[in-house]
């Protein structure tokens, strides 16, 4: 299966049933695909891709886009543009180690709830109801206010209210799966328990899988951003959230035409990478999951 | 009035481990209890014994067992301590503060849901038109923006450069008003907002809520049933598809108070409106952490009764949530 060699041409209906089509990615999300590859060579590169050190204060401060500083320059004298490079890396890094997080508890929980029933099931289950309850952002101040900001206790908060609504996906499609015919001869087959979980429930849980994945990692740069944005989170290092906080932090900014330049960029990474992970979502759910594409 | 039983406990439960979350956080995670109570702002050194001396006098030289029951009777009595960067106690300031917060969540949550409600039923109706698409793609995309930046927005248009609108705050400072009317007129443009930040940022989920639920109702016998008799095609969309499409989105309301109150308080940070999300971050920001439990709290259990309210009223509405 080569994706990739099937063009959908633009003249064809719109066929959704047909065998080509369903191994076609959606264009929404390649375009996702291709936003997010575009992020992520930027974060890996940043260090070279940076003009400036972005911690390093020595131009002038304010400066408006010029050659030497493409967005210019923020309140201290720092690179705009160097700043929301090296701030990429924050976003991808949450966006890359949340959802493997959340997607490899979820799929514990999920399948042992699934899979085991009854009590466990139900006890797994309620534990989920009780998590979403809470208001998470709440307690996740409470604890970020107790446990220090470093980007481990970020990724551990963004982590513990994550995992709940993929679990309970997870737990739904295991459900549906566990009485299939072809899992039953698999069991009467002399398969152990985790023989049909590994060879024949999780291949099953695939797009599941995906779709919780991309709308994880959607849902981390929003949040992080969000959080680092009214002040929780790793101070020393540079994110899309903290510049936006110390660009409407600043008075000034208000006053004059800075924004243009400051914020709009910085806001406009923030909703391009968590529309790139909501497309991919979308997109690759109707890829993998044909029943949905009707 | 008689209320779900089984709702009720999971409340319960909920609201027991928040307390105690609550309770738990602060002396199970790294970090010295005693530090955080010294104001660090005057730059206080303390010996041993005088380390000793506060151990006792918040009782943290007792078991944990022995906190937990005092912490308990503190709190059924209505104390949360004193905060240390106000030097007020805790309940009160918090509960100067919740007032601006519900005012700004309550309202918002309403006329984005009714909003969400019209746009959705309309889309759902005609799916694939070009309406549908419209609405879709643009309620999308404002769904995906930060709440932060769409509040910078709103206030750089009706803030700075049509100067309709106050920048911050929930009153004019200092002001004096010559009636009562000029006074919530003042509340009311400060409300403007904030509001429209919260209620476009919660748009779209209620939105798309709507649009799905319809189209799933519309695939049901009893539509069929209703064209086939002769409704007209507006009984069908508001009597048959409307109502029946309704109950998922009231469903879903009681999560969306939580998701609006996470909403509130980055968009109270931005607006420094005084609601409980901002006294909280000044609370984390001040290091004043007696009034972090205090603030934490009191929003948590709010949220969580708002939802148990909101949850009863939808077993009233349509029993087989139950």
């Amino acid at each position: 299966m080569t994706p990739e060699s099937h063009k959908p041409s633009p003249t064809s209906p719109p066929t959704k049933q047909t065998q080509t089509a369903k191994n076609v990615i959606p264009p929404i999300a390649r375009l996702g695909i291709g936003l997010w590859l575009f992020f992520l060579l930027v974060a890996l590169g940043a260090d070279y891709l940076a003009p400036h050190d972005p911690y390093l204060a020595k131009a002038r401060p304010l400066l408006p886009p010029s050659g030497e500083h493409w967005l210019g320059t923020n309140d201290v004298g720092q690179d705009i543009f160097s700043e929301i490079i090296v701030g990429a890396r924050m976003s991808l890094l949450v966006a890359t180690v949340t959802p493997s997080i959340v997607v490899t508890i979820a799929l514990l929980v999920g399948i042992t709830a699934g899979y085991a029933g009854g009590s466990i099931d139900i006890l797994l289950m309620r534990m989920v109801d009780v998590m979403l309850a809470i208001p998470s952002l709440p307690l996740m101040i409470l604890i970020a206010a107790y446990s220090g900001s470093g980007t481990l206790q970020l990724i551990a908060i963004l982590s513990l209210f994550a995992w709940e609504i993929p679990s309970r996906l997870i737990r739904n499609e295991v459900l549906s799966v566990r009485n299939l015919m072809y899992v039953q001869a698999a069991h009467a087959l002399g398969c152990t328990p985790l023989q049909v979980i590994w060879r024949h429930i999780i291949p099953a849980l695939l797009p599941v899988l995906i779709t919780s994945f991309a709308s994880q990692a959607s849902r981390a740069v929003f949040l992080e951003a969000s959080l680092a944005f009214i002040g929780i989170g790793d101070p020393t290092s540079k994110s899309w959230g903290a510049m936006m906080r110390a660009a409407t932090g600043f008075r000034g900014i208000w006053y004059g035409i800075n924004w243009v330049w400051w914020v709009l960029p910085t806001a406009a990474c923030i909703s391009l990478l968590v529309l790139a992970f909501s497309f991919i979502g979308q997109g690759l759910e109707r890829w993998a999951n044909p029943r949905l594409s009707k | 009035m008689k209320l779900h039983f089984a709702k009720l406990f999971t409340y319960l439960f909920t609201l027991w481990l928040t307390v105690t979350l609550n309770f738990l956080v602060p002396r199970l995670l790294p970090g010295d209890p005693i530090l955080s109570l010294i104001d660090a702002s005057d730059g206080a050194s303390y010996d041993e014994a005088v380390r000793k001396q506060l151990e006792s006098y918040h009782g943290l030289d007792q078991p944990l067992g022995v906190q937990y029951v005092h912490y308990w009777q503190n709190l059924l009595r209505g104390d949360l301590g004193d905060s240390i960067s106000f030097r007020k106690p805790v309940s009160e300031l918090v509960l100067a503060r919740l007032p601006w917060t519900l005012g700004l969540v309550l309202p918002s949550l309403v006329i984005s849901s009714l909003i969400g409600l019209v746009a959705g039923t309309h889309a759902g109706w005609r799916r694939g038109s070009s309406v549908d698409r419209s609405l879709t793609v643009i309620l999308i995309s404002l769904w995906n923006l930060p709440a932060f930046f769409i509040g910078f927005v709103l206030i750089m248009l009706f803030g700075v450069y049509l100067q309709w609108l106050p920048l911050s705050g929930a009153v004019t400072r200092f002001a004096q008003f010559d009636s009562i009317g000029a006074q919530v007129l003042d509340m009311f443009k400060h409300w403007l907002l904030p509001a429209a930040t919260l209620i476009i940022s919660t748009i779209g989920g209620r939105f798309l809520l709507m649009r799905n639920s319809m189209s799933v109702v519309l695939g049901q016998e009893y539509v069929l049933a209703a064209r086939a008799k002769g409704v007209t095609e507006n009984n069908v969309k508001y009597r048959h598809a409307m109502r029946n499409a309704l109950l998922p989105f009231f469903t879903a309301f009681s999560t969306q108070v939580g998701l609006a109150v996470t909403g509130a308080t980055i968009i109270e940070s931005l607006f420094v409106y005084p609601g409980m999300g901002l006294l909280l971050l000044e609370a984390v920001n001040t290091r004043d952490y007696p009034l972090v439990q205090g603030a934490f709290l009191v929003i948590s259990v709010t949220v969580l009764t708002v939802n148990l309210i909101a949850e009863q009223v939808m077993v009233k509405i349509d029993p087989r949530i139950a």
